[in-house]
């Protein structure tokens, strides 16, 4: 009885936000003084109109995928880190330091070898915050905070000094040498080899929190940890575990951004996405196959709302203001559920 | 190097420019002390510094009134910790949730409406808010030009944070906002309404942060850019945590900050060649060991980021 | 003319009488004390007192005036002030502060110079000595309950209701206390004690009323009366029900403690002291005690769940110590502990996963660190059916345990601990809240374990389950164990004696 009544509240529940989210979508709309049908139909041109459009999609997708997945699993156990923007930049300068330096290793093998690299460093910096939280209680909303700033303001002093390209002088690191380049594999598009490993990074996911006894356990902490402890399983290893492959993934991220995408290392070179993930993440309920589709979804927003900006003016920060807002109201279900219940309350009234 | 550091001109330079980048962040971060010690957590700060920085300068440009903007400013900060107040006091969700979320939001919004009003346009810089000179104080070798010759918010500013520091040390009222924050349960049992008490600090809270982000438009810049807040609202968090929960340490914190961000645009004038981004990170190191150095002594508020549900243990 | 009136009480919880028709009447200068077990409804009748609950009927006279307090306020501002069990206090505030909290007399900028001097007054008058600047988190809980005690002198009442409050005291401490309120008595003030102790009662009050299951049974001149009596009054009827409980032979050992204490610095409210306990195989150990006397911490001692600071835990001949939580379930420890919720389940997740808690990592559950989803299934099948657990709806095992009923999630619990390799079953308030039927279930389930050969520890506060299956009763009480006696030598006097803190020879 109350399973199916949860259900049906969550299923209005969704309705609802759709609607109210697609209406405040239509009114900045309307706002911008652009025509909603005309600005829509560019909207799902920009998204499926050419090919090139529809694959940068997924190439936009592609770090919100694995920085979101970064999130989803430590979230699961209750440690709330917003550090993927930090892991993020720790992964793209350890992935881009590989990939420039070891030029005897071949193409392939330095590829993974940078890849696997940026994961670790990135999981090790993530666990800092988690042994902060572990042993010193201290709130690890701060501290990855604090670390993200670190993360970025040495990636500005990298990039100006020793990773910085000694043939020009602009604050990038020198080009990544084609071979150990994710290559691209859709030609005259953006679609690279990296999204294939972000999709397949998501089932590993899915599988290590639903299938193995480690996930099994991440979960167990995250609901309840005093009765997780009282029967066995160690809070503290789950904590530090989760950080440190919420880290590893963020931080493969920004591996593959450097090696797929911009094929160097530069400023801004995140574009925000560490903080965006955290959203998505909460969105999709932490759930990895969830985290798949609202990044795409997501991604598909921003395409389409940069196809609007280009050709109506309609500016694209609207996906931004969407995204919050939805977040907003997930946070405020409850409040349809009272609203319902005083319209009822006064409708039976009057009966 | 060192001799062109140690010069009075320079000191001096370095102090004022150390207060005038502090400021928001003491804004920030006196408006978070008063909500925190009631018990709520506003990670939001950040947006709603944003939406203070963004309505006044719309509400200056339009109004070509410096009052009016900073009045606009109060008011975007207040909108945007209300609805966290929302968020966290009646609906009872998790506060760094709601308070990221709201990040988010503000962010999308400001620079949406900015698109919207600017068209596309730059804006010339506003006429920002003057400094007045205190006769005597300012006139004080070193500290004098650095605190008493600055304009009208910085000095509002002060009186606050010593009134705040006088309200939680000597009266009757901050002693039961102290106590929501510690004990709710304690205090409803002592006749105080503690929702109703937290949603009073979350009007702080706005106001304060909103000024904040005014500041940075209409004393410092003159401008609104987007994204122009740029984790100061996140560092006043920061401050407020190494400065214990009271006023004058988180003054200290937000000078640090402050400090620390003057001597990289100062060293960088002189031409001295420390990286400035090196520099940077000396801030966020410095909290990160700062906060294992309180372990133990914690002075956060007991009951901070719980929510309170009467009749509930 | 009697301070407080109270007349025909009655209130319900859902259809179920916490009080019914009770009548109090407590005079100036008189201490009167509440007697009952665990959920006879003592507290329940003062928070009616207090405005705290609403009473469904019945009425409340305060000094001869009709007085229903609505709120708390309410019966401060008229004169009634309610120590409860867990302080109201704020830790990092001064005593001072906590004293003058919110108080209506305040001026806007606190006159802390002259509060500080009337509290310092009051607390030398009635000799609450207490230092008004230290802050509430480095007093002990003595110290934190004269504070209690001085916030509501402060406020001026005249009736002052102490719930439990020696619970938490020291021997030294509790006598200290009763001078006082020997002091507070001389002047006048009424004072109400919650109790279950019967030494105390007999030593500091003039009357006693006793309740049982929401009822009001005696009201008694504390000078008229003896321990005996009032036990005999607290927990009433003889036992009636009677169990399947075979013969076993008893001859070997299954659990033995030597001189356990535990680390209750760092884990635990409570300290338990050099316990020697001996549990043979086959038999049913039940822990009788007054709650908050150790009887948490001797199961997590055992348990692993809290580390022990000295002694040895022995099990089957195999030594416990620096065992973690995992192996001694593994060598035979199970745990069916109090807080179901909090301790046992993970209400968030499903019915087949909170029947794995502990085996999830074992074969057919897990290989090689993969879940098998299908024998997961199957066993949360099997184990509902055995254990008749039901879920509402058609979600089945896939019911996520928050749902369940009480009943339903201790039935869970069972399933899952009372494994064929237990060897040692530890119980704690196995029944608490469970309907009928299921109180019987368990009860059964346990028999079954000690018939089977297996050893098991009953924690319970009630007295009466604890006679009906036990073969041997100890009695826990300061952390200490005060008595073991055989199933055929326990009345129900000699038990309630002992969790009052007299010993027999005491009593004669």
């Amino acid at each position: 009885m109350q399973n199916e009544k949860n259900r049906t509240r969550a299923v209005t529940d969704v309705i609802i936000i759709l609607v109210l989210t697609i209406l405040t979508g239509t009114i900045l709309i309307i706002a911008c003084g652009a025509n909603p049908a005309d600005a829509y139909a560019l909207f799902f041109r920009g998204i499926f109109g050419t090919k090139a459009g529809f694959t940068e999609i997924f190439v936009k997708a592609c770090p919100l995928i694995l920085t979101g997945l970064g999130c989803a699993v430590v979230y699961r156990t209750g440690f709330f880190n917003i550090g993927a923007e930090g892991q993020f930049y720790v992964g793209a300068m350890i992935t881009t330091i590989i990939a420039l330096n070891l030029t005897a290793v071949p193409g392939i093998l330095r590829l993974i070898l940078a890849l696997a690299a940026g994961f670790v460093a990135g999981g090790l910096w993530a666990l800092i915050a988690a042994v902060f939280k572990a042993k010193f209680n201290i709130s690890e909303i701060i501290v990855t905070i604090m670390l993200n700033y670190i993360a970025i303001n040495f990636l500005g002093y990298a990039v100006r000094s020793f990773l910085m390209d000694p043939a020009g002088n602009v604050p990038q690191s020198a080009k990544i040498d084609e071979a150990a380049q994710l290559k691209v594999l859709i030609p005259a598009t953006r679609f690279h080899a990296g999204i294939l490993i972000a999709v397949a990074c998501v089932f590993v996911v899915w599988f290590f929190l639903d299938k193995t006894t480690m996930g099994y356990e991440l979960r167990a902490v995250g609901l309840n940890k005093r009765g997780s402890a009282c029967n066995g399983i160690s809070v503290m290893k789950n904590i530090v575990l989760s950080a440190f492959l919420s880290g590893g993934l963020s931080a493969v991220a920004g591996g593959i951004e450097v090696l797929a995408t911009q094929k160097k290392l530069l400023e801004g070179i995140s574009a925000n996405c560490g903080y965006t993930a955290v959203l998505i993440a909460l969105v999709a309920f932490n759930h990895p196959i969830g985290v798949l589709i609202v990044a795409v979804l997501y991604s598909a927003m921003q395409v389409g709302a940069s196809s609007m900006q280009r050709q109506m003016g309609v500016p694209s920060s609207i996906v931004n203001i969407l995204i919050g807002v939805v977040v907003v109201l997930i946070l405020a279900r409850e409040l349809f559920h009272k609203i319902k219940i005083r319209n009822n309350k006064e409708k039976g009234g009057r009966a | 190097m060192l001799e062109q550091i140690l010069t009075v001109s320079f000191m001096t330079a370095f102090l004022a420019a150390a207060v005038r980048l502090a400021v928001p962040l003491m804004y920030g971060g006196i408006g978070e002390i008063i909500a925190e010690k009631s018990g709520i957590l506003n990670i939001g700060m950040e947006g709603v510094m944003l939406s203070g920085a963004f309505f006044s300068f719309a509400g200056a440009w339009f109004s070509k009134s410096l009052m009016v903007g900073l009045l606009c400013g109060i008011l975007g900060g207040l909108a945007v910790s209300l609805l966290h107040g929302l968020l966290s006091i009646t609906l009872i969700q998790n506060q760094s949730v709601s308070g990221l979320a709201i990040n988010m939001l503000m962010l999308g919004v400001t620079s949406f409406l900015y698109k919207l009003m600017s068209n596309g346009q730059s804006y010339q810089q506003l006429e920002t808010f003057q400094s007045i000179a205190l006769p005597g104080l300012s006139s004080i070798p070193l500290i004098g030009p650095a605190f008493f010759n600055c304009d009208i918010l910085t000095y509002i500013l002060y009186i606050f944070l010593i009134l705040t520091w006088l309200f939680y040390k000597k009266t009757n009222l901050g002693l039961s906002f102290a106590a929501v924050g510690e004990h709710p349960r304690a205090a409803e049992s002592a006749g105080i309404h503690v929702n109703q008490y937290r949603w009073i600090v979350m009007i702080f809270n706005g106001v304060l942060g909103g000024i904040g982000g005014a500041y940075l438009v209409l004393v410092q810049l003159g401008v609104f850019t987007e994204n122009m807040i740029s984790g100061r609202g996140y560092i006043a968090l920061a401050t407020v945590i190494l400065g214990r929960y009271t006023p004058f340490g988180m003054f200290g914190a937000a000078l640090l900050f402050g400090a620390a961000n003057a001597l990289q645009i100062r060293l960088q004038t002189i031409g001295v060649s420390i990286s400035p981004f090196l520099l940077a990170i000396l801030p966020y190191a410095l909290t990160l060991i700062a906060m294992l150095g309180a372990i133990g002594k914690s002075s956060e508020p007991e009951a901070l980021s719980q929510p309170y549900v009467k009749g509930s243990r | 003319m009697p301070l407080l009136q109270m007349k025909h009480i009655c209130k319900s919880f859902s259809g179920v009488y916490a009080n019914e028709d009770i009548n109090l009447t407590v005079e100036k200068g008189e201490i009167h004390a509440l007697l009952g077990e665990n959920g006879a409804g003592k507290t329940t009748l003062m928070n009616i007192l207090f405005g705290l609950y609403r009473a469904d009927s019945g009425e409340i006279f305060w000094k001869d005036q009709l007085a229903n307090f609505t709120s708390p306020k309410e019966a401060i501002a008229a004169g009634v002030g309610m120590v409860q069990q867990h302080f109201s206090l704020v830790n990092k505030m001064t005593v001072l502060d906590n004293v003058i909290l919110n108080l209506k007399g305040n001026a806007f900028v606190l006159n802390r110079a002259a509060a500080r001097a009337r509290l310092v007054e009051l607390a030398e008058k009635y000799g609450l000595q207490v230092n008004p600047d230290a802050l509430i988190c480095e007093l002990s809980v003595g110290e934190q309950q004269r504070v209690e005690i001085l916030k509501a002198l402060y406020r001026n009442v005249e009736l002052l209701i102490l719930d439990e409050p020696t619970g938490v005291l020291t021997p030294q401490e509790t006598t200290q206390f009763f001078d006082v309120l020997r002091n507070l008595k001389n002047e006048g003030y009424g004072i109400i004690i919650i109790t279950h102790r019967m030494s105390e009662i007999m030593a500091i009050s003039d009357r006693v009323t006793i309740l049982r299951d929401g009822k009001q049974v005696a009201d008694l001149v504390t000078a008229e009366t003896n321990p005996g009596e009032l036990s005999a009054y607290m927990i009433g009827r003889e036992l009636n029900e009677s169990y399947n409980i075979e013969e076993t032979p008893k001859a070997e050992n299954m659990l033995v403690m030597k001189h356990v204490s535990n680390d209750h610095k760092h884990h635990g409210r409570h300290k338990i002291e050099a316990i020697d306990l001996v549990i043979r195989k086959g038999e049913i150990l039940g822990i009788a005690g007054v709650e908050g006397n150790g009887q948490k911490e001797l199961a997590e001692v055992i348990t692993g769940i809290q580390k022990k600071k000295s002694g040895q835990i022995i099990l089957d001949g195999q030594d416990m110590a620096g065992k973690t939580i995992r192996e001694r379930y593994e060598a035979g420890i199970s745990y069916i502990s109090e807080d179901r919720l909090s301790d046992s389940l993970i209400t968030g997740m499903n019915i087949i996963d909170n029947l794995l808690l502990r085996d999830y990592k074992k074969l057919p559950f897990a290989k090689h660190s993969i879940v098998n989803r299908s024998a997961m299934r199957k066993n949360a099948k099997e184990k509902m059916q055995q254990y008749q657990v039901r879920a509402s709806g058609k979600s089945g095992v896939d019911t996520q345990v928050r749902l369940l009923s009480g009943g339903n999630q201790q039935k869970l619990i069972i399933a899952r601990e009372l494994t064929d390799s237990a060897k040692l079953i530890i119980a704690s308030q196995p029944t608490r809240g469970l309907d009928i039927g299921a109180t019987e279930f368990v009860r059964q389930q346990l028999i079954n374990q000690r018939n089977a050969g297996k050893a098991v520890m009953l924690i319970s506060a009630d007295l009466e389950e604890i006679m009906a299956l036990s073969d041997r009763i100890a009695v826990l009480f300061g952390g200490k164990i005060v008595g073991v006696l055989s199933r055929e030598e326990a009345t129900v006097q000699k038990i309630g004696l002992l969790m009052g803190g007299i010993s027999e020879e005491e009593e004669k």
